[in-house]
């Protein structure tokens, strides 16, 4: 009765482990026998499960046995992965064969198998007589008895050995979805990775698909080195100066709250949503050293969190580009009134760059001063226009500025020389770069800027003036204007030969020049005022502006002239063709023929029929029409 | 003899007229191109108002019809004026104005101001301070020219011949200088020609304007540059103007 108990109770106890499909009791021809195979899980862990058991009835002559196998994946759709397997036997009905194997690494909804092969290990003792004795049988203790089928037999049959027969019972197997552990408090729906919540149950129940996983990315920035612009103060006109900047985050899914912090003292934050303002207090100490940190919540509790580095940058410098444009100015006459100028011109591109020698990438206001040294021998005056903030449009938005630099004198004429020293200073964003002053020199011949990676000889003023500008110096006094190709020619050709003869006949030529100056009826038929016809006897004859006591003197004396029966024209040519400063002056000539100048006329004339104009080659290129290649089209 | 005289003749004629007929025909030409581009600024002004500017500024108000129809404008500006915020009641306008009739309402509510079309811009001034002899805008310019530049180098040039002009001892010698611009601005991306003798600055302003083809110029003023005895401000800063875009990208030509 004990034993019929204890029969049903292990019935019991392993039904309650193998549900009755998958675990089979397969072969016992004394008893039962039972295989079973159970899979679980626990919070992180997966559990698998082999055993084989026998009843009291199976007797002591037979141990079960089992083979297990641990495996992963979906027997009906994939090569499933073994992960563990494991063979035992048991001791009779009193111990069974178990397997018990265990994963700590299960992957979220994957398929977990645990499937066994059921034994009976079978003992016997084998006779030599087996053919006609009969099987005689033992158990493993010892206690032996007959199969009942054979003769009555006791005892020793003779010459036996011991043997052990495994005999396959049948398989059972079974399977789990892993169901990761849910992290979810009461209420929440989904777990921070997106999986609807189950324990506790959440309310109210998660329904329709799951959501995404939550992810925040930071953050879209208005410069590529990440830069936050510092300014100085407000720009009262033109652009208002740059102090901030904004950066943006995006977290997904979307509907949910922005959070951003920052620890550093070097900005302050306004949040607006998904969108920050950044507002520069103090400039950075090293790049990327201003940490702003945003935590993207979901209304479920959920979040994901980033940051990013910035930079702090203040204007400091300004960094050499290129050079786009580099060439002489032709000679023209800026105002009909003016003296014709030449010179040279030169476009430089500029980048703005911090205080750490990072660009800085933004459109910020900007001003510059040029200041020219005096004296210089170009005649120019001490301030350069530069740019004024009201008139400046800014900086590109890359930060990037192009910069014109020109001079433009009438020493530059007709292959004269001169040369200016000065600085340029800028401003940027409220800042004075006064340690970035860029030293220039602009010359006839070229202009440097510093740091522009050009060189450039100085000039020096020429010790002796050329016979041509002689012949420009006279034209100009007298007549405001530039002497036209052919009268260039023939003076500076009549000056050369002079010079060729000897001084006497060069001075005989220069007084000539002067004679046909002002002496014309072009210049006598222009009303000049008494000072105005001294000046231009200086300007012509010595080359330089009048002295005061000098210009006084001469303007007296040609007052006075007429009272006393002189011809003061007459007189004042003859005082000046005679003095030792206008003798020295042509005697220091240094012969030499007229330089290429072109004929402004003929410029003109290209500019207005659409032209470009070659000051080199005094050739007016024309361009194809319609040719969308053509640079003159394409800008 | 008789008849190579009279084959000669008519060889004569025909090549005269080979050579004249294009230049007959070219003046006209010419002038229906110039008449053509004053139609343009007509036909842009009497084209339907489908936008309406919101801003609260009359002066972007302005802006904003002339950036939107892309109408050449110039505009004098008083600051701190009782024309800074006029509000146009709806009753105003017709039911479907012109461009005009929007510029025309809000001007009318302006104190002092005048719309007037002059050299092919649409100008916006009050004509008290437009034609003081004090106003930088009535300075004649001797000579003045673009050579192939952006409106960044013909800006340079105009203020540079403004101060030649009031100061030319200055410039006796020459000039060192420059200046500086933004080098993606749409304003430096065109380049054009332009030449003027003895024309007012008003006028220089209007042509560089036409010439560029996409740009409203505005100078703005304050009540007390015209005041008597004040010199507050330098005078270089009493010559403020600047362009501003009609289009902020052009095409390429």
């Amino acid at each position: 009765m004990n034993k019929k108990l204890l029969c049903a109770f292990a019935l019991a106890v392993l039904w309650l482990f193998a549900s009755p499909q998958r675990a089979q009791a397969q072969y016992c021809s004394y008893g039962v026998a039972y295989g079973a195979s159970w899979t679980w899980q626990d919070n992180n862990a997966v559990y698998g499960y082999s055993a084989t058991a026998l009843d009291y009835c199976a007797g002591l002559y037979y141990d079960p046995a089992v083979y297990g196998r641990f495996s992963e994946g979906n027997f009906a759709t994939e090569n499933v992965r073994l992960l563990a397997e494991g063979y035992t036997e048991g001791y009779a009905d009193w111990i069974p064969a178990e397997v018990l194997f265990s994963y700590g690494s299960p992957i979220g909804f994957q398929y977990y198998n645990t499937d066994s092969i059921h034994y009976v290990l079978e003992y016997y003792q084998y006779y030599a007589c087996f053919s006609y004795c009969g099987y005689y049988w033992y158990d493993p203790w010892g206690f032996g008895f007959t199969s009942g089928e054979g003769p009555n037999f006791s005892g020793s049959g003779g010459v036996s050995y011991w043997a052990v027969q495994r005999r396959r019972l049948g398989s059972t197997y079974h399977t789990i979805i892993y169901q990761p552990p849910d992290p979810c408090s009461q209420g929440q729906q989904f777990t921070s990775t997106g999986l609807p919540c189950t324990e506790p149950t959440p309310t109210p129940t998660p329904t329709g698909t799951p959501s995404q996983t939550v992810s925040v990315t930071c953050c879209a920035t208005e410069t590529q080195n990440r830069g936050i612009p510092m300014g100085n103060g407000t720009a009262q006109v033109g652009l208002p100066n740059r102090n901030s900047t904004d950066i943006t985050a995006t977290g997904s899914p979307a509907g949910g709250e922005y959070i951003w912090s920052t620890s550093s003292d070097k900005i302050s934050l306004s949040p607006s949503g998904n969108k920050l303002t950044i507002t520069a207090q103090k400039k950075s100490d090293q790049v990327g050293d201003v940490v702003i940190n945003v935590s993207y919540k979901l209304s479920d509790g959920r979040h994901a969190d980033g940051q990013i580095a910035m930079t702090v940058q203040q204007p400091n410098s300004f960094k050499y580009v290129a050079t786009t444009f580099n060439g002489a100015l032709s000679a023209t006459r800026r105002t009909r009134r003016q003296r014709l100028v030449a010179g040279w011109k030169k476009t430089i591109d500029w980048q703005v760059m911090d205080h750490l020698g990072q660009p800085m990438q933004f459109r910020m206001p900007v001003a510059d001063t040029m200041n020219n040294k005096l004296p210089n021998d170009c005649f120019v005056p001490r301030m350069g226009e530069g740019t004024r903030l009201a008139e400046s449009h800014g900086t590109g938005n890359g930060g990037q500025w192009t910069h014109v630099y020109e001079l433009w004198s009438s020493a530059c004429v007709n292959g004269g020389i001169c040369g200016v020293n000065g600085y340029q200073r800028y401003t940027v964003n409220g800042f004075e770069l006064s340690n970035d002053d860029k030293d220039f020199r602009m010359q006839c011949d070229g202009i440097q800027v510093e740091g522009d990676g050009s060189a450039l000889t100085p000039s020096t003023p020429p010790a002796r003036k050329k016979t041509a500008m002689l012949v420009d110096q006279f034209y100009v006094a007298g007549f405001s204007d530039w002497a036209s190709d052919d009268e260039l020619l023939t003076w500076t050709s009549r000056l050369n030969n002079g010079a060729a003869q000897g001084q006497a006949q060069l001075l005989t030529e220069a007084r000539a020049l002067g004679r046909a100056v002002f002496d014309s009826a072009e210049y006598n038929n222009v009303s000049r005022s008494d000072e105005d016809f001294v000046a231009d006897l200086y300007n012509a004859y010595l080359g330089r502006d009048p002295d005061q006591s000098g210009w006084s003197f001469w303007v007296s004396v040609y007052r006075n002239d007429p009272a006393q029966g002189v011809n003061g024209h007459e007189h004042l040519l003859q005082a000046f063709e005679q003095s030792t400063e206008f003798i020295d002056l042509v005697y220091s000539l240094e012969a030499a023929p007229p330089p290429v100048v072109c004929d402004p006329v003929e410029e003109q004339a290209c500019w207005n029929g659409g032209g470009l104009w070659d000051p080199s080659t005094c050739f007016c290129e024309y361009p194809p029409p319609y040719d969308p290649c053509y640079p003159y089209y394409c800008y | 003899m008789r008849n190579n005289k009279k084959v000669a003749v008519f060889i004569f004629l025909i090549v005269a007229a080979v050579v004249c007929l294009p230049l007959i025909f070219a003046a006209p030409q010419k002038q229906t191109s110039k008449s053509g581009k004053q139609g343009d600024l007509e036909a842009r002004l009497a084209r339907k108002a489908d936008f309406v500017p919101s801003d609260k500024s009359t002066l972007d108000r302005l802006i904003g019809i002339a950036k939107h129809y892309e109408i050449s404008m110039g505009i004098e500006w008083i600051g701190g004026a009782d024309a800074e915020n006029v509000v146009v009641p709806a009753g105003a306008v017709p039911a479907t104005p012109t461009v005009r009739d929007l510029l025309t309402a809000i001007v009318s509510r302006m104190p002092d101001y005048q719309l007037t079309i002059q050299n092919g811009v649409v100008h916006i001034a009050p004509p008290v301070i437009a034609v003081r002899n004090d106003n930088f805008l009535n300075l004649v310019i001797e000579d003045f020219e673009v050579k192939n530049d952006n409106l960044f180098g013909a800006e340079h040039d105009l203020r540079l011949a403004i101060d030649m002009t009031l100061n030319p001892k200055e410039y006796e010698g020459g000039y060192a200088g420059g200046y500086g611009n933004d080098p993606d601005h749409v304003f430096a991306k065109r380049r054009f020609s332009y030449k003027s003798d003895d024309l007012t600055v008003r006028q220089i302003l209007d042509g560089l304007a036409k010439a560029n083809g996409n740009a409203l110029w505005i100078a703005e003023f304050d009540r007390e540059d015209f005041a008597p005895q004040v010199k507050s401000k330098p005078e270089e800063s009493k010559r403020q103007w600047r362009f501003i875009p009609l289009r902020d990208s052009v095409a390429t030509r």
